[in-house]
Formats: structure tokens, sequence, C-alpha cells
């Protein structure tokens, strides 16, 4: 018996027309686990249709706060799953380093727990986030970090606090500690909240980052205008910025702050190494789980009264064999 | 402690940093499934290297200027830190345990999941080594603390050696061995050169120890003098040929000279430069005995006095009931000590061959200084069957040549950091080399590990315990003279 070849005409059209798409186009080869970003960015958008303005270091020096938080799946049971979550808030008091460092803890994620998880947070979960584990580590993140950002901001009068990651409203928010309430509580302190977003999926912003990387001073564009097109609701403000004459840019979501208040006051009071700041370098250095953390929390769930470690098998390996193949 | 991995004669044990064990330790891994323990012993500790701890290090290192506060609340970085600084202990299998005896190692594995591991006492591993003897010499401790003790009679018809750098405390354990022999009643022959043996019969405070009386210094040209008619045509051929060099033909007019002596009833250091004088030859010959003469006369050994002179066989009847005589090779020159040492050994052979004396242990410190080695492995091989029980201290492990160390029953072996000596050291000892190589190097002062059949080839570890007689040698020194003379 023959095979056949598969009727794909359409397919294999589309393909080829792809590759006539791609003709002229400048593009970025992705490797596996890595952002990238082109050298000089996509450089697509002219200059002379948004302003970038230039900001320098002032004497103005305020104590900086920044918070991070990883979590991370380490078992299942039959009807959930067990996440280990870490935080951390590094603080720079003008030069003096502290950190306040959250965890490892465990966390049982399973919908007969739920009622319990919903109380203790305060918040009504979605079912959803208890039978998706990406979702759910996400919600758990997003809990932490939202109950360590609200702890700084309380803490720091006259201080900048910043995130990982955009000021977005999340589905989850915790009762006494969403985002609302954190922005409120510092105005209300005199400080400023903000969220520093590596890498951006927007593609307009995307082309807008050539525009920052061709100069050579601190600066910054107002992109809440393409944020609102693109659909996204942000918390305050938006902005591309480098933070340092030879470094990337990065999104900066302000709470309430006008822009160049913010990140001049933000490269005064905290050093900004690589065009990232340093508080929020060392709290995402401290926060993610290295091998011998996450052996700890494994052997702590081990020491766990009744519990009942049971011998696993790699399904892969076991169906699929284990000649190694690197995939993405 | 869970088994890692294991590969050949060695084991990889994990243990977390809570657990006590040192190198030279011993560890019993019992599989109660198949009521089985396998021994192994710990020659090498290292940290275990998970994924990523160096990273987590770095990060750490990198953040220790920060003040960090910690809000743990399950207590896991405890057991991050616990993971961090857990250890891999690398251990040399010694052997399979069934039904409390000891058999050798025959392949067999314990189970990685179920099996007990445990730290075994001194005495559990010297009860599986299976020693026996009733006359216990106590050395010191094991690195637990728990008392350590040899039998005499493993020293017994042995060759032993004790080596280490210097001031490690070789011959502190050499004169424990000699008190612990003289207390079973052992008679002892110390070659001591640098005159502190005799420390053995004052006690600390000075005054006269338990061995006071068991203890017989003998000083070549004082009290330690013998008649050439005592010494005897053998002995008195020996010096000559080896220690004096004399040629093959002077060799031959002396026998001669020597046998008309004899004849005449007048061995004599008098008679014998008379007749040398006397004696029809050529004159090269003459000149050539005349110096050898004169040599062993500049040595003081030899007396025609028979009131100051000594023999072997009256020194060891004074000390009948066990003790020790020590002759001190420390204030005399070279060539008399080689001499001395020449002699004893010729007279003690030959009072043992002829069953004048009971068998004896010696104690030659740095014994290439004064002993050919020819005589050395005449020692290891021919005495040792007449009684002559020899144990070498030395500092220099490459002055003792391999096959000396082919036959040596027992190693009581000190630190040593020149690679070159550990080297020489951990090939010729009769444990396996890693064991040895990784032991010695990190060994403090008073600690030695003991190899061969004093332990029943369980190498230990051993501190060495004081003692309350004097062990120490006197050293002149010139900045405590002068304090002395200011004050």
């Amino acid at each position: 018996m023959q095979v056949e070849a598969l009727q794909t005409d359409d397919l294999s059209m589309l393909s080829k027309e792809s590759v006539s798409f791609l003709r002229g186009r400048r593009i970025i080869l992705h490797r596996i686990g890595q952002e990238e970003k082109p050298f000089l960015g996509w450089n697509s958008i002219g200059e002379n249709r948004l302003d970038i303005v230039e900001f320098s270091d002032t004497n103005n020096r305020q104590p900086v706060a920044s918070i991070d938080s990883s979590v991370i799946q380490v078992a299942e049971t039959d009807e959930g799953y067990v996440f280990a979550a870490k935080g951390c808030v590094a603080y720079n008091f003008l030069d003096k380093k502290r950190t306040l460092m959250f965890g490892p803890a465990i966390y049982y994620w399973a919908e007969s727990t739920s009622s319990h998880i919903e109380e203790r947070l305060g918040e009504k979960i979605p079912s959803i986030f208890f039978r998706d584990p990406q979702l759910a580590m996400r919600a758990l993140r997003i809990l932490l970090e939202r109950n360590l950002t609200f702890r700084a901001v309380k803490q720091l009068r006259h201080g900048t606090v910043l995130i990982d990651g955009s000021l977005k409203y999340s589905s989850i928010e915790p009762q006494n500690a969403d985002l609302r309430s954190i922005i409120m509580l510092s105005k209300e302190n005199y400080g400023s909240l903000a969220g520093i977003a590596k890498k951006t999926k927007i593609k307009e912003l995307q082309r807008l980052e050539g525009l920052l990387l061709t100069r050579n001073f601190p600066s910054f564009i107002d992109v809440t205008e393409i944020m609102k097109i693109a659909g996204v609701e942000i918390a305050g403000k938006s902005f591309l910025a480098k933070l340092s004459g030879n470094a990337p840019a990065l999104r900066v979501d302000i709470s309430h702050d006008e822009g160049e208040d913010f990140f001049s006051k933000l490269i005064s009071s905290d050093a900004i190494v690589n065009g990232y700041p340093e508080t929020l370098r060392a709290a995402h250095l401290l926060s993610i789980f290295s091998p011998a953390d996450e052996a700890a929390v494994k052997a702590r769930l081990g020491k766990i009264d009744g519990l009942s470690i049971l011998p696993g098998f790699n399904i892969r390996h076991m169906l699929l064999g284990t000649l190694e193949v690197k995939r993405r | 402690m869970r088994i890692l991995t294991k590969q050949n004669d060695e084991l990889r044990v994990l243990a977390m940093p809570g657990e006590n064990i040192n190198k030279g330790d011993y560890l019993k891994i019992y599989d109660k499934l198949q009521d089985l323990s396998l021994v192994v012993q710990v020659y090498d500790i290292a940290y275990f290297d998970s994924l990523g701890i160096e990273e987590d290090i770095l990060r750490d290192e990198l953040f220790s200027s920060s003040e960090i506060v910690r809000e743990d609340p399950l207590q896991t970085e405890n057991l991050g830190l616990m993971i961090k600084d857990a250890r891999v202990l690398i251990c040399k299998i010694r052997g399979v345990v069934k039904k409390d005896r000891k058999e050798n190692d025959f392949g067999w594995l314990p189970s990685r999941s179920i099996s007990k591991i445990a730290k075994l006492g001194i005495e559990e591993v010297a009860a599986l080594a299976g020693s026996s003897g009733e006359r216990s010499i106590k050395l010191g401790y094991s690195l637990s603390g728990e008392e350590f003790s040899i039998h005499a009679e493993d020293l017994d018809g042995r060759l032993n050696v004790i080596t280490g750098r210097k001031e490690a405390g070789k011959s502190h354990l050499a004169k424990l061995l000699v008190s612990g022999l003289i207390d079973h009643g052992a008679r002892v022959l110390v070659l001591d050169i640098n005159g502190e043996y005799g420390g053995l019969a004052f006690d600390k405070d000075g005054g006269a120890s338990r061995y006071a009386k068991k203890i017989k210094v003998l000083q070549p040209g004082f009290n330690l003098k013998f008649t050439l008619q005592y010494l005897g045509k053998r002995a008195v051929v020996d010096l000559m040929q080896n220690v004096l060099d004399a040629p093959g033909a002077s060799l031959r007019e002396f026998m001669r000279i020597w046998d008309y002596l004899q004849q005449s009833g007048s061995v004599s250091l008098g008679s014998l430069e008379d007749a040398i004088l006397r004696w029809k030859c050529n004159e090269l010959v003459r000149d050539a005995l005349l110096s050898r003469y004169y040599s062993l006369l500049g040595s003081d050994l030899v007396t025609d006095n028979a009131r100051y002179a000594t023999t072997l066989e009256e020194e060891f009847y004074s000390i009948n009931e066990g003790g020790a005589v020590i002759v001190s090779l420390g204030t005399i020159g070279p060539v008399a000590r080689r001499l001395v040492v020449e002699a004893l050994l010729a007279k003690l052979v030959e009072s043992e061959e002829q069953r004048k004396l009971d068998p004896v242990f010696l104690f030659a410190e740095e014994a290439h200084l004064y002993l050919r080695h020819t005589y050395w492995e005449d020692l290891i091989t021919r005495m040792r069957h007449f009684g002559i029980f020899t144990t070498f201290i030395t500092n220099q492990p490459d002055a003792i040549n391999a096959g000396i160390y082919r036959q040596v029953d027992n190693i009581f072996l000190y630190n040593f950091t020149n690679d070159k000596d550990v080297d020489m050291i951990a090939q010729a000892s009769m444990t396996d080399f890693e064991t040895v190589k990784s032991i010695i190097r990190s060994l403090p002062p008073r600690h030695c590990l003991v190899l061969g059949k004093v332990v029943n080839d369980m190498p230990v570890v051993l501190r060495v315990k004081d003692t309350d007689f004097q062990t120490l040698g006197f050293t002149r020194l010139f900045f405590n003279q002068l304090t002395a003379k200011v004050q």
C-alpha cells in the first residue's frame, strides 16, 4: 500500500506566499528561550511624529523599593497543584541597601481548598484558576506582588516603588492590596509607583524603540495613546524610556507622576546598571528559584506528616524514548 | 546519610551538615532486607555540588553586603542552607559484614533506598577487624574521642615504620610503644639519636617515673664499652670492613693477626697494636691496619679494662622483667656512631642466634644516619627470625627503600604535605593510594594513620595520647639562653 500525499495545496501556497511577503523585510532571529531585540531597534517610524524628552539626574534623591516574585510548580496531587512562591522587596534608602525576602512558601491550589484560599485572600477566584496551573501561578504571583507592593508603598513616604512588569489591573486582585488601593496609598504618601517591563509585545512600541536607541542621553517617549489604541488598559501613563545613555529602551508605566519628574527622580535615587534600576535587578535575582531553593521546598514537602511521595515516571521518556533532541 | 553512587571500590555517601563525620571514620551501611552490612571508610569529604549551586552561592555573595530580612513561614530557607552545605563522603569499601563477621568485599551492594547508614565506633571496628591479643597498649583516641589500643602481640615478630614530617609526634608515639612493650615485660633496645628516650625514666615533674628502674641509658665511651674478646673476631672484622672500609688484603692480614692473638690468649687493644706493629707484612697493609686500629681506639667503644666493659647479655639481664636499653648516639661523631651501631647489632644477632637473649624489640630513630642499607635488609629478613623486631622512625620516607616497605607489617603515618613524600609513602603503604594520600595531608599534629596488622588492615586515624613521663627532646635555643643570661 502506498502512502498518498496530503491535499495541502492551500497550506503549501500560503507558506510560499509568506516567504515572498518577507522579501525586503528586516527580521531578528529568535533563539530558544531568549528574548532578543534588534541592536538599533526597528527604526521604522519617523522621529518627527513623537516627542522625545531628555531627562537628567537631579539632587532630588528619594528612597526606592523594587518588588519582584516568582512562582514555580513543585508537585501535583490527584485534585490540584502544589506551588512554591518567593518574593523580594529590595530597598535603596539613599545608598543603604536592605532587602525583605519572602518565602519560599508552599501553596496547595485545588478546588477542594478554593474556599479556604478565597477566605484567606479575601478575593473570589474564578474556577479556571484552579484547573490551569499556568493561570494559577500567574494569579499567585499577582497576589504575592500586590501584597509586597502594598507594604513597600505604605512604608515609603516620598519614595519610589517599582514593580517588575506592567501596571495593569488583573482579573484577580487581593481585596486589601489591589492595584487601585496601592496607587491611592502611594498618592497619599507622596510617593511614586511604576511598573518597568523589559520587553513589550506591542508591535507599535517595538518599532518606536529605535528612536530612543539612537540617542546618547536618558530620554523617554510618552506612548499612552498608542497603548490605548492597542487596547491595553494601564493604570496611569505609559512611556518608552532609556534610563542611561547606552541602554535599551524599557516600557515604563507610571501611576500618577509626570514623566520627566519621575524619570529624573528615579535615576537620581537608584543606581542604573546597564539601563536598569539596581534595586529591581536585585529583587529579580533574589526572587528567582535556584535549584537549591526548589530542592529545599521539596524537602519541606517531604517533612509534612502523612504526605506520601509516589514514585513517578517521565511519560515522554516512556513513550518517545530517551533520545534527546533539543526542542522549543 | 544516603548512598549516592558506587564506582569500583569507592562509595559516595550524601551527608547533611550536622552529621559529625571526619576523614578516617568508618560507616556501616545496613541493608535489613538482606541482613548484610557494608563497611566503608571515609577518606575524603567534598561538597555536594547540585545543579546550579555555584550560581546560588554567587548570588548569596553578591547580596551579602545588603541587610536581609527574611519572612520564611515554613522555614524552608534553613533546608536550602542545609542543601548548600550538604557533603559527599568519599569512601573506600573495607568489607562486608555477615552475621557479625567481616568478609572481604565480594561485590555486594546494599539498597540505596532503604539502607541505614551509621558511624562505626572504634571498638566496633576493632571487633570487626578481629584483632586477638591479651596485652593491650593504649595509644590514644579515635577522632570521636573513644579510647584506642593495639595489642602488643601485633608488634611481636613484626617490622614497623613510624614516619611523618618533623615535629609531627613520631618520637612521642615511639616512646608510647616502648613504654607499652615494657609494661608487658618486653625488652627493648633503642638507638636514640637525639638523646631523648632517657625521659622515660622521669615523670612530668622531674621525679622518677614508674619506668625509672627499667631504663638503662648507655653512653658510648662512658658506660658502653666492650672488650675485644667480647666483641669477637666476626664483629670486629665487620666493623673493619663495613664501617672503617678496610681493603681486602688488609682484612686478610687482620684476621691472621686476630687468630694469632687468640691462640696466644691475649686479645686486647694493647696486644693488637703491638701485633700490627710487629707483624711481617707489606708496609701499606700495616699503615691501613694501624689507621683502622686508631679509629677504633678513638671511638672509645673498646676497652681492655674489664671493670669498665659491659656485655649486651649483662645489660639485658638487668632488665629481665622488661625494660629498655637506650643507647644514646647524640653526642658522638658519625664514624663512632656507626661503629657503635654495627658492633651492637652484630653482637645482638650473635646472642639471638645462640639463644643467649630473649627476643628484643629494636627502635631505630633516623636509622638512615647510621645504618648501612645492607643492614636494613638484613634486619627485616634474617634478624627478625632470630628475634629482633625493628621499628624504624624517620621523617624521610624515601630513606627507606621500597623493598623494605613491602616487608613492613605496620605503618604509623603522620602528616606529610610535601607531594614527593606523600606519593612515596602512599605507594609504599599497604592500603589504597587514595586513602593514604588524602588522609595524611590533612592530619593535624599528634594524629596518625595506623595501617597494617595492628589494626588488621582496617586503617584507623588516631589522636595519640599524652604520657605521664617526659617525652620531649631538649634543644638548646639561642634566645632562651640569652633571656636566661639577661635575667
